[in-house]
């Protein structure tokens, strides 16, 4: 089922933790909600479940407005951060809670229950305590008992924050092929930005109480509309042009005391001055006959990779440098090093 | 479709909060009133003043040697047997709580059979006819009922510390003794004071101990005691109460400053804490000596309850017999029955109540739940003699006056002289036991897991028995077990509210202490002390069946699984 957030607002006290937000999602599509801590998105989340009450703004599901409704009567699912399972009952007992108060009758939930935890590969889990599960294991209990109740939405809030890396890359893969598999319009939060380009359609990045940017993964990694948005999704070589000039669908400018040109058709664009460019470590070239050069600031090797810091007139920039082994890369800290910036890459951005 | 807000728990608070005010406070401001409206003369005001300040003098000295000699052995015996690794430790940690189940007064009769007129020492031994009565007696036997009082809060102190400052301090250089003292002590500060103020409390509103061992030597509580049991003098008793009060307030107010200070700096909780390894061998002995001291007092107070209790007559026979055992077991089971009637039934309510009433101010936006939390524990520094005053002053009369307009024509309700008095005092006493469990549970809660009930569809009033309450229940179990033991062994509140058909062990043994039959009053005192200790093992059993019965099956499961394939038992 669709959703639409038209003007959400919510205050605590004087602080807008969700400032007139506007989000539409498709039915069956993954939404993640990425932002630091402190931006919103979990509260945002709560009021969507209805957890929180709404300040300002409407809530539509499926046309129908829900923003008055009772938490109990919206049939969206959540999965909590630290899994909110009940630890006074079994893993049968808390899938078959929501079950058991939309009063299905024992034989069906027994049958719903062993479904769901086949499902997420819990079989003969069903009457262990949930302090003898490990934390994976928990996860996906709440998982079943968010999915076993057949929401119209499922809302997830920071779902896998607490497991270490391995798991919280296949659980997540998990997540997301079940999400699919059953089709439910989703909502996941997460600080992540790995994790939610992995698992979402589409991202809502947030930063204080305001949407920065939605758009495909890709999009919001290549595309960004701004600083904040470049930079939280990733390493970001950020630079300040001089010289601007705009030439139909191009500007031609100056950066590292070299000239260079970019294809921008976008009309808004007509300022000459403060407009900086974002490019990734991964579209800058070393090579020796490369157009710039910097100095070499620091070094790091990350496993097949090495990241370059370059410094030249005052910018910083990083390089990474794939199979450093393979071609006889010996550079120091301190010596000069030619680079090439695929400029076809490269992104003009508000600062 | 607006959430609705549960008309249940808004009623339960409101009943309990009114409950408070007229249980809690009325009693506490009726002793005020009493002893303001108090229409004497000028003279025998002084003369009552000049009476009240001895006695609050013999009272400040008592009580602020006991704090200071209880909190040093319960910090003492706190380090050494939790950081201190020495062999017969964990024996030493169930010796140590052995007065917990005693009523505060009855210490004294090893105290007695050791130092009295025919005591074994001063008699027998050296052939004193005088007894070193007073004081130093109060003193003595004070410090180490309470010392255990502070042992239990501090070590729950210590157990909880994170030890990584500590480790981080040794990583910077840190000796030891600097760690100690600019480490450990600090942190635990909070609870220390604590400790000592609660000490400082009960040793103020002790009253037992000084008419049974103090001689000439009477204390502000006792001296109330003798007021209204020997003159039956209200007035003077209501304003001897207003001193009474003063100090016991300050020291409330100054523990609930530093308990209501979030005590939270460990993360983690580590079972055992860390140890000393590299301990002086001095300090070592040291420490273990003193808290060695310090048990062998408990343990020789309860040794002497038990010889007591089956030797002919102390002091003149000392014969085996068993004429103290055959006696109560014949005539006198009606005051143990009581007592545990008593406390089975006011642990239930007040745990209840309490820890209900800890779970909506915790949770729920309620008005005045500030004021409420600070009445329902106000009666915890009101010593208990004054709150039973405060009882008596205030319900001799059907329903504090009201009653006489609303059951005009009918009996009017007066709640002194019924049986169910001394079971409300105890309830409204002890109900900040409840609270506190609750607070300490709802620490530790998790706050989603009622979102996630609501997120699955349950009402408000779902969440609460489905989840809240099965949540809550391993407070209610701690406050009950607590409660429990409180109650079997209070006096204080209950001694002028007791009707002599509802009268409880405790009463008994004190009023036998008081006629110096030594005997029969250990005998009694040993029965009490084996009855609570059965009864809370049975709780326990009650409380944790479920888990008991779990680990049987599954040892049972082991062992046929052993008989069915017996090759497995090779491997």
């Amino acid at each position: 089922m669709g959703i639409e957030l038209k003007e959400i607002t919510q205050k605590y006290g004087n602080l807008m933790a969700v400032n007139h937000v506007n989000l539409s999602i498709e039915d069956g599509e993954m939404i993640a909600l990425l932002g630091p801590s402190g931006c919103g998105k979990t509260t945002l989340l709560k009021t969507i479940a209805g957890l929180l009450p709404l300040y300002q703004g409407t809530i539509l599901l499926n046309h129908t407005d829900i923003s008055e409704w009772a938490p109990q009567a919206r049939n969206a699912a959540m999965v909590f951060q630290n899994y909110a399972l009940f630890p006074h009952m079994t893993v049968e007992e808390n899938i078959a809670y929501g079950l058991k108060i939309k009063k299905v009758d024992k034989r069906r939930r027994k049958e719903k229950v062993e479904e769901i935890l086949c499902k997420v590969k819990l079989q003969d889990y069903n009457d262990r305590k949930i302090s003898e599960l490990s934390g994976g294991q928990q996860q996906r209990v709440a998982l079943a008992r968010a999915l076993v109740i057949e929401p119209a939405i499922l809302l997830f809030d920071e779902p896998l924050s607490n497991l270490d890396e391995n798991l919280r890359i296949s659980m997540r893969q998990e997540i997301r092929k079940i999400q699919q598999e059953y089709g439910i319009t989703s909502i996941y939060v997460t600080h992540d930005q790995e994790e939610a380009m992995s698992i979402a359609d589409r991202i809502v990045v947030m930063k204080e109480g305001i949407i920065q940017q939605i758009g495909s993964p890709s999009e919001v990694y290549l595309k960004p509309k701004n600083r904040f948005v470049a930079e939280f999704m990733g390493i970001a070589n950020i630079v300040e042009l001089s010289q601007v000039e705009r030439i139909n669908d191009n500007i031609q400018a100056r950066i590292f005391g070299s000239s260079i040109k970019i294809h921008w058709p976008d009309s808004q664009w007509n300022a000459v001055n403060n407009i900086h460019i974002m490019f990734r470590p991964e579209d800058v070239e070393i090579r020796d006959d490369g157009q710039f050069e910097g100095r070499v600031k620091w070094l790091e090797t990350i496993g097949s990779v090495k990241k370059i810091t370059l410094e030249n007139t005052g910018n910083t920039i990083i390089a990474e440098k794939r199979n450093y082994h393979k071609s006889g890369f010996n550079f120091a800290i301190g010596d000069r090093m030619r680079f090439m910036i695929d400029m076809s890459e490269v992104y003009v951005i508000e600062n | 479709m607006k959430i609705k807000s549960s008309a249940l728990l808004k009623t339960i608070y409101v009943m309990i909060s009114i409950t408070i005010l007229y249980f809690a406070l009325l009693p506490i401001l009726s002793v005020f009133y009493y002893g303001i409206t108090s229409r004497s003369e000028l003279r025998f005001s002084i003369q009552i003043l000049q009476r009240v300040w001895s006695h609050m003098k013999n009272s400040l000295q008592v009580a602020v040697v006991v704090t200071i000699l209880s909190t040093s052995f319960g910090l003492l015996a706190s380090i050494t047997l939790w950081r201190v690794k020495f062999l017969g430790r964990k024996l030493m940690r169930l010796f140590v709580l052995i007065p917990l189940i005693n009523p505060a007064f009855v210490g004294s009769i090893a105290f007695i059979m050791l130092f009295g007129k025919r005591g074994l020492i001063t008699h027998t031994l050296l052939g004193f006819e005088v007894s070193p009565f007073g004081f130093h007696g109060i003193v003595t036997m004070q410090s180490i009922g309470l010392a255990t009082l502070a042992y239990l809060i501090i070590s729950s102190a210590i157990k909880k510390t994170d030890t990584s400052y500590e480790e981080a301090a040794r990583s910077l250089g840190a000796s030891e003794g600097r760690i100690f003292r600019t480490i450990t002590l600090p942190l635990m500060l909070p609870e220390i004071t604590v400790a000592a103020m609660l000490v400082f409390l009960s040793s103020m509103s002790d009253f037992g101990t000084p008419i049974i061992i103090g001689g000439n030597f009477q204390t502000l509580a006792s001296d109330l005691y003798l007021q209204i049991t020997g003159l039956y003098n209200m007035k003077t008793a209501s304003i001897s109460g207003m001193f009474l009060f003063i100090p016991c307030f300050i020291a409330f107010f100054i523990q609930r400053h530093y308990s209501g200070k979030k005590l939270v700096y460990s993360h983690s909780i580590l079972g055992e804490g860390i140890e000393y390894i590299r301990i002086n061998r001095i300090v070592k002995f040291l420490l273990i000596g003193l808290t060695g001291i310090f048990v062998f007092f408990v343990v020789i107070q309860f040794a002497f309850i038990v010889i007591g209790a089956f030797t002919e007559r102390w002091g003149y026979d000392y014969t085996f017999t068993l004429r103290y055992l055959k006696s109560i077991l014949s005539k006198e089971t009606a005051p143990f029955i009581n007592s545990v009637k008593l406390a089975v039934v006011v642990s239930m309510i007040s745990s209840l109540l309490g820890v209900l009433l800890a779970y909506i101010i915790k949770s729920k936006r309620y008005p005045i739940t500030k004021q409420i939390d600070l009445l329902a524990t106000l009666p915890a520094a009101v010593p208990g003699i004054l709150f039973g005053i405060g009882y008596l002053v205030t319900f001799k009369y059907p329903l504090f006056g009201i009653g006489k307009f609303i059951f005009s024509d009918t009996q009017p309700i007066i709640l002194l002289g019924t049986g169910i008095i001394i079971y409300i005092i105890c309830i409204y006493r002890y109900l900040y036991i409840g609270l506190k469990s609750g607070y300490a549970l709802m620490e530790h809660m998790n706050p989603n897991l009622e979102m996630a009930a609501i997120n699955l569809g349950a009402s408000e009033r779902r969440v609460f028995f489905d989840i809240v309450f099965p949540m809550l229940k391993p407070a209610f179990n701690v406050a009950f077990l607590k409660n429990f033991t409180s109650t079997m062994t209070t006096l204080g509140a209950i001694i002028f509210l007791i009707l002599p058909k509802n009268k409880v062990a405790v009463q008994q043994i004190f009023q036998v202490m008081t006629s110096s039959e030594v005997g029969a009053a250990a005998m009694m005192a040993l029965m009490l002390s084996l009855l609570s200790l059965t009864l809370l093992g049975v709780f326990q059993f009650v409380f944790n069946h479920k888990e008991i019965f779990e680990r049987l099956r599954e040892g049972w499961q082991w062992v046929s699984s052993l008989r069915k394939s017996p090759k497995n038992t090779e491997i």
